[in-house]
């Protein structure tokens, strides 16, 4: 195994970037071997990411429709057309654009409060001491591992108005009178939070997991000896030494709702109602239903934009020197 | 202000292999205002003990009581205690200041301002006013000892509990720190209840010291008590530095002799009255014992053994010399300007008076050195534990 490692670092080593990369050669052994350890990843993430963002930006600035849809490179440069139509609430296009990036943002914020208050309650209950807490722990993790599209298709068949488990419960224990259409009209969009957040919590669970149990007893045990109960235990002491923890989860949490596609796409279907009209579905259902992909593109360059503008506001203000605090 | 009286303590924690007996069966009464440090090696339930007390261990049996009260079921927020961690366990999440307020915001209901004229007096008087602001990670070591016992003394507590909290320091501020807890102590004359595996910490600091070892007790008393007059062979080995010497000794009573391969040493009448156990271990503490080169004019030549020097630590103001009886090691310290050096012949005198014994079976003392124990100084004893 050792020998192995060493023959594919000297391996490593013969590779010579420096014939392509100028600033390679005034690297030091290591970095130039950390280099050439990212290298795959990077040359993977250029292919699956930063390609298509660059060709779908591309594309935002042309008139790419149906007659353009075979040969995308012939289509007329329009410059900032697609985005002053997709932009313009006087349009339909318009209009329905911002109204499911306001469900893009229900959606995401919601789904942030239900997974976070279910990961915590579950990682503070697994990190109490009790017998099988780990039979408990991969119970809890199932949702997760499970295949989501798995998952998902089981919540839409419990959400159904008629057959669904869900009003079938509600009816025989007397909290409902009426069957309920979960996955139609303005209920949609909380059927979705939750099914998605289930599917989410665990993550935020383990991660919050760990940063319990990185919190010194100690700590807890001053706080006894200073007078607090368990909640001002969790208040003072648990909550803020989480910080750093949920700091991540929470950005992590936006942004992966926010480009969620899968959730809303089996849960609601192509042709999901109003309300589960997320940004991601209508952008799907504009550009490859109506074959607007230059409309699509722009549409989607707008999501990406408010995104990272939020990733980057809460990095600026949340991530500041506090962030590292809680790691002693 | 509290009296502490630990009665029949006991404390067993589960392992797999069966329980095990970390604490056994410990009695002590603290007095109002007194200093106690617990001592002894690691895993000889010192800790422990102290984590009973402050009720951050349940007690497995026996019981503990502030004045007349039994807290032994309390939780620690009841007791009225603070402590003071060997890593301080300061909030990291918090500045000084807040770290001080804690204890008086969970468990008063001072106001505000109260609160923090509170904590400001205590800084003022630890002289840490300038880091209120700052958060431990701002802090040196030795700051945020500060704040600790900061945040422990601005809650004017019935009982202090010190878990070994300078062993995190240098060697040079844990003596700095040695003193001004002692200072303080005096000045805020609350029972504190202290716990070190350092010996010199023990003997310097302490009103009475406690010394523990497997979960048992070996002995209470002033330091100089434990130090001249310990009960056991266990005690007498563990306080002092260097530790005193054992040697195997046989007891001839016939004689009226004590008896080693290599060299016969005579016994009072008195001394040979107490013996009752043929095998004995004879100990004599290092500054005890003087070294000469010429037997033939010494007054005593019948209480002289022959070594050869193995080793000489030259100390500065005393040079630790080693020397070999016969396979056995014994330590004397003496004048910084011997001559001694490795592989000399030499004779050592052990006084009659400096003596002590020690049953071989059961360790206890049966004899005692003569050193005046009444007396506030304290054995002049080089120290390498401090650096330890």
């Amino acid at each position: 195994m050792a020998s192995t490692t060493r023959q594919f670092r000297r391996r490593l080593a013969d590779v010579q970037f420096g014939n392509y990369l100028p600033f390679y050669s005034r690297l030091s052994e290591e970095q130039r071997f950390a280099y050439k350890l990212l290298a795959p990843g990077l040359a993977m993430m250029c292919i699956i990411h930063f390609l298509p963002i660059i060709w779908g930006t591309l594309i935002s600035f042309m008139g790419v429709n149906s007659t353009y849809a075979q040969q995308w490179h012939r289509a007329p440069l329009v410059g900032l057309e697609n985005y002053f139509d997709v932009l313009d609430p006087g349009t339909v296009v318009g209009s329905r654009f911002w109204f499911s990036i306001r469900q893009t943002v229900i959606f995401a914020v919601g789904s942030l409060v239900v997974t976070y208050v279910l990961g915590l309650t579950a990682a503070l209950v697994l990190n109490q001491q009790f017998k099988g807490r780990f039979v408990a722990r991969t119970l809890l993790l199932l949702p997760w591992v499970a295949p989501v599209v798995v998952t998902l298709l089981i919540w839409r068949m419990m959400f159904q108005q008629q057959s669904g488990i869900i009003n079938n419960i509600l009816l025989s224990i007397g909290l409902i009178n009426e069957p309920i259409y979960w996955l139609i009209g303005d209920n949609a969009i909380w059927t979705l939070v939750l099914t998605h957040s289930w599917t989410q919590f665990p993550l935020v669970m383990i991660m919050l997991y760990a940063g319990l149990q990185g919190i010194p007893e100690q700590l807890y045990e001053a706080a006894s000896i200073d007078g607090a109960g368990r909640w001002e235990k969790f208040r003072y002491i648990t909550f803020p030494q989480l910080k750093p923890v949920s700091a991540v989860v929470v950005l992590l949490v936006m942004l992966w709702t926010m480009i969620n596609f899968t959730a809303p796409y089996v849960l609601l279907g192509a042709q999901p109602p109003r309300s589960g009209q997320v940004g991601i579905l209508y952008i799907y259902e504009f550009a490859f239903s109506n074959y607007q992909f230059g409309r699509g593109a722009a549409m989607s360059v707008v999501l990406f934009i408010i995104a990272m503008t939020m990733a980057m506001i809460y990095y600026k203000y949340l991530f500041d020197d506090d962030f590292t605090e809680g790691d002693e | 202000m509290s009296r502490v009286i630990i009665d029949n303590l006991t404390k067993e924690y589960n392992s797999p292999g069966g329980s095990i007996v970390a604490v056994d069966d410990l009695n002590l009464a603290i007095d109002d205002g007194e200093f106690v440090v617990f001592v002894g090696p690691s895993g000889c339930g010192k800790s422990t003990t102290l984590r009973c007390v402050a009720g951050l261990e349940t007690v497995t049996g026996g019981s503990i009581q502030f004045d007349d009260e039994d807290v032994t079921d309390q939780k620690p927020k009841e007791r009225d205690i603070a402590m003071v961690f060997q890593n301080y366990a300061l909030y990291p999440h918090m500045t000084a200041r807040e770290n001080m307020a804690f204890g008086l915001k969970m468990s008063t209901d001072l106001s505000k301002e109260e609160i923090n004229e509170r904590v400001e007096d205590t800084a003022e008087m630890m002289g840490i006013e300038e880091l209120l602001e700052d958060k431990p990670k701002a802090l040196s070591g030795g700051q945020q000892q500060r704040v600790a016992l900061g945040r422990a003394i601005v809650r004017d507590p019935e009982v202090f509990l010190m878990d070994e909290p300078l062993s995190n320091l240098d060697a040079k501020l844990r003596a700095q720190m040695r003193t001004e807890l002692q200072q303080l102590q005096n000045e805020l004359d609350v029972t504190t209840v202290y716990v070190t595996h350092d010996q010199t910490e023990a003997m310097t600091m302490g009103d009475r010291i406690v010394v523990l070892n497997d979960g048992q007790l070996q002995q209470v008393g002033t330091p100089l008590e434990c130090y001249h007059r310990p009960a056991n062979q266990f005690v007498a080995g563990f306080l002092g530095s260097p530790p005193m010497n054992f040697l195997t000794v046989e007891a001839d009573l016939e004689n009226g002799a004590l008896r080693n391969s290599m060299f016969t040493l005579p016994v009072s009448d008195s001394v040979a009255a107490e013996i009752d156990s043929p095998n004995l271990v004879l100990g004599i503490r290092p500054e005890h014992i003087e070294l000469t080169d010429t037997p033939e004019t010494h007054g005593e030549p019948d209480r002289l053994i022959e070594t050869e020097v193995t080793v000489t630590e030259p100390m500065g103001d005393v040079t630790n010399v080693y020397l070999d009886i016969g396979g056995e090691s014994v330590t004397v310290t003496t004048d910084g300007k011997t001559g001694a050096s490795a592989g000399d012949r030499l004779y050592m005198h052990v006084p009659a008076a400096k003596m002590h014994l020690f049953d071989a079976e059961t360790g206890d003392a049966i004899k005692h050195s003569d050193e005046p124990i009444d007396s506030t100084s304290v054995p002049e004893t080089s120290s390498p534990a401090e650096t330890a």
